[in-house]
C-alpha cells in the first residue's frame, strides 16, 4: 500500500519552474533515496512533501491525507532531521527533547524520552547545552529529536554527515532495524552513495526539476555497462597493449596495474583473448559499475547507458 | 480541531510563555522595567493630551473630559488585551530569515499559531491588570451605572476586537511571508490603531466609517464607550460579529495564498 503519493507536482518561484511535474509513490516500509546534482530540486521536493512549501500545482498525499491541508494529523506520524536545522541553542539536550515531545503531544513522556536516550546513546550528553555539542553530537540529537514521535515516515537529510564511522554505521543499522521491526518508511537524501546503495530499496534521480531515474540502486548502476578490468601483467605486456589497441579499448596504467574499460558483456571474451595470447598476470580485479558511477554520469550531463566500452 | 489538539496548543503556549518570562527574569530585568515604565509613560502622556485638548475645548466630539478619559482608558485596555497574545508578529521577519519559520511549518501544530502566539509577553499580562482598575475608575467618574449586562457586553466587544485585530495581524505576517517586510506594516497598523484612542467621529464621516467597519479601531474605545453612555444599540454587535468572521476568513485566505510564494530560508 502506498503511504506517499506525489502526483504531477510543480513548483515555480517567481516565474522560474523549479519542479516541473514529478510523480512517484512510496510503499509502507520502503526506504527511498532521492539523489540529484545541486539545484536538481531535491530539497524543494522534500519541502513540499513536508509542507514547508506549498506546491504551485499537483498533490502530495501521505497516509491517504492531503498535504498541506491535513498537515496536523499527517505530521504527527512524520518527522524530519537535518544537520542543517538548528536546535534551540540555550536548551539542554534533555530540554530540547522534552520540548519536542510537547509539540508532538507524546503521552508517557518520561518513558519515551528514556527510550530515545538509550537508542541514540545520549546519556553523557543529556544535560549538556546544545550549543556545547560537536557537529556529530548535534546530528545525533537531531536524529533523536526526529524519533521522539516514533514516525511512520521519516525524512532524514544527510543523516550520517559529520558522524564518526562507528556511529554512522550504527545509525544505518538502526534505520534498517526500524524498517524491519516497525515498517518505518524512510526518504533519504545523502551524498554518501555507498550509504544510499546499501540502505535504499529504490532511488529517485532528479535533474533540472524532473525525475530521470527511478529504480533500485543495482539496476540504476547497471545502466552503465562499463566495467573496469584491472590486471597486473607479469609476462607479454606488449601483447596486451596490442590487444587493447586492436579492440579499440581505453586503458590506463597506475603502479603497474593496467585498468581496461570495457562493456560488461565483453568481459568473458576479453579474458579468453588474454588467456589465448598467454598473457600472464599476478593480480586481477573487476570493478563493476556502482550507483556513484551512474550518478556522476548524470551529474556531468552525459546520457546514461552510452559507453566507451569498445567493440571487441 | 480535536480536544487533544487544543490541549497541546494550550500546553505549548504556556510552556513558551513561561520560558519567555524566565528569560526576562534571568536576562533582562532592566528591559522589563523599561517596558513597564514605557507603557505607563505612554498612558500618562495620552492622559495629559486629553486634559489639555478637552480641558481647553471643554468638549471633544461631544464628549466631556471624564468621558474622553474613559474612552482613552478603554482604548488602552482593549489594545493591550487584543495584542496580548500577538507579540510574535513583531519578531516574524527575523523568524522567516533565520529559518525558525521553516521549523514552525515542520511540526504538527499550526504555523500560524506559532507565528502569532509564540512570543506572548507576560509583562503585557501584568500591565493589563492596572488598566482594568483605571477603566473602572474612569467609568465611575463619568457617572454612568456599571451594570452586569453592560460589563458582559464590553467583554463581548473585547472578544470581537481581539478577533478583528488577530485578522489584521494575520494579514501583516502574510505580507511578511510574501515580501519579507513586517516592521513598516506593523508601524502603519499601529499608527492607524492609535487613531482609535479618540472618538472616531472626529475624523469625519469617511474616517469614522473606515475605522468602524473596515479597521476594528472604533470597537476598541468609541463603541464600548457609546454602549456605556447608552448611545449604541447592542444588537449592532451581531453585525460586528459578522465583520469579525469575514475579516478572519479573508485574512486566513490571504495567509494561505502567501504561503504559496514562500520559498523557505534554505532555498
Amino acid at each position: 500500500m502506498a503511504i506517499l503519493e506525489v502526483k504531477d507536482l510543480k513548483k515555480t518561484f517567481k516565474q522560474t519552474p523549479v519542479i516541473k511535474g514529478i510523480s512517484f509513490d512510496m510503499a509502507e516500509g520502503e526506504i527511498l533515496g532521492i539523489l540529484g546534482p545541486n539545484g536538481a530540486g531535491k530539497t524543494t521536493t522534500l519541502q513540499m512533501i513536508l509542507g514547508i512549501l506549498t506546491p504551485t500545482s499537483g498533490t502530495v498525499t501521505i497516509f491517504g491525507q492531503n498535504m498541506p491541508q491535513d498537515k496536523t494529523s499527517i505530521m504527527e506520524r512524520v518527522n524530519f532531521s537535518s544537520t542543517y536545522t538548528d536546535l534551540p541553542w540555550r536548551l539542554t539536550v534533555r530540554e530540547n527533547l522534552i520540548w519536542t515531545s510537547y509539540l508532538y503531544n507524546i503521552p508517557d513522556r518520561a518513558r519515551r524520552l528514556d527510550k530515545i536516550k538509550t537508542i541514540f546513546r545520549l546519556d553523557k550528553l543529556w544535560n549538556q547545552s546544545t550549543s556545547s555539542l560537536s557537529a556529530g553530537q548535534r546530528t545525533r540529537v537531531n536524529l533523536a529529536r526526529a524519533y521522539v514521535n516514533f514516525p511512520q515516515l521519516l525524512l532524514p537529510d544527510e543523516p550520517t554527515a559529520s558522524l564518526d564511522p562507528e556511529v554512522a554505521a550504527y545509525i544505518r543499522e538502526f534505520f534498517a532495524d526500524q524498517r524491519t521491526r516497525f515498517n518505518t518508511s524512510i526518504i533519504l537524501t545523502s551524498h554518501n552513495m555507498t550509504e544510499v546503495e546499501n540502505l535504499c530499496d529504490r532511488v529517485l534521480i532528479l535533474k533540472n526539476g524532473r525525475i530521470i531515474g527511478n529504480d533500485t540502486p543495482g539496476r540504476l548502476a547497471k545502466k552503465i555497462d562499463e566495467t573496469h578490468l584491472n590486471l597486473r601483467v607479469t609476462k607479454r605486456a606488449d601483447i596486451l597493449a596490442q590487444l587493447i589497441e586492436t579492440s579499440k579499448l581505453k586503458s590506463v596504467e597506475t603502479d603497474g596495474v593496467t585498468s581496461i574499460t570495457l562493456k560488461e558483456k565483453l568481459l568473458p571474451l576479453f579474458l579468453y583473448e588474454v588467456a589465448k595470447n598467454k598473457i600472464h598476470y599476478s593480480e586481477i580485479t573487476i570493478d563493476k559499475p556502482t550507483l556513484e558511477d551512474y550518478f556522476l554520469r548524470i551529474a556531468k550531463g552525459k546520457d546514461h547507458g552510452k559507453s566507451t566500452g569498445g567493440d571487441l | 480541531m480535536k480536544i487533544q489538539h487544543l490541549k497541546a496548543y494550550v500546553r505549548v503556549w504556556l510552556k513558551l510563555t513561561i520560558q519567555q518570562f524566565q528569560s526576562q527574569v534571568a536576562n533582562a530585568r532592566g528591559a522589563a522595567a523599561l517596558f513597564i515604565f514605557g507603557k505607563l509613560f505612554r498612558l500618562a502622556s495620552a492622559l495629559l493630551l486629553v486634559y489639555v485638548v478637552v480641558g481647553k475645548a471643554k468638549l471633544i466630539a461631544g464628549y466631556s473630559l471624564n468621558q474622553a478619559i474613559f474612552l482613552l482608558m478603554l482604548f488602552n485596555l482593549t489594545q493591550t488585551i487584543s495584542q496580548l497574545f500577538l507579540r510574535g508578529v513583531y519578531l516574524f521577519r527575523q523568524k522567516v530569515v533565520d529559518g525558525t519559520f521553516d521549523f514552525y511549518l515542520l511540526n504538527p501544530l499550526s504555523e500560524l499559531f506559532y507565528s502569532l502566539f509564540s512570543s506572548t509577553d507576560p509583562l503585557d499580562i501584568i500591565v493589563s491588570i492596572p488598566y482594568f482598575f483605571l477603566v473602572g475608575w474612569a467609568w465611575v467618574n463619568t457617572g454612568y451605572a456599571m451594570t452586569l449586562p453592560v460589563v458582559l457586553l464590553l467583554l463581548v466587544i473585547i472578544i470581537l476586537t481581539t478577533l478583528m485585530v488577530t485578522a489584521w495581524h494575520i494579514v501583516i505576517i502574510a505580507v511578511g511571508v510574501r515580501y519579507l517586510e513586517v516592521d513598516n506594516t506593523v508601524m502603519l497598523y499601529r499608527d492607524l490603531e492609535r487613531m482609535g484612542s479618540f472618538p472616531v467621529s472626529i475624523y469625519g464621516k469617511f474616517g469614522e466609517n473606515l475605522l468602524t467597519y473596515f479597521f476594528p479601531f472604533a470597537l476598541m474605545a468609541t463603541i464600548p464607550a457609546q454602549l456605556v453612555f447608552g448611545l449604541f444599540n447592542p444588537w449592532f454587535l451581531l453585525l460586528f460579529a459578522l465583520f469579525a468572521f469575514i475579516q478572519l476568513r479573508l485574512s486566513l485566505w490571504f495567509w494561505h495564498r502567501s504561503l504559496l510564494s514562500y520559498s523557505s530560508a534554505s532555498s
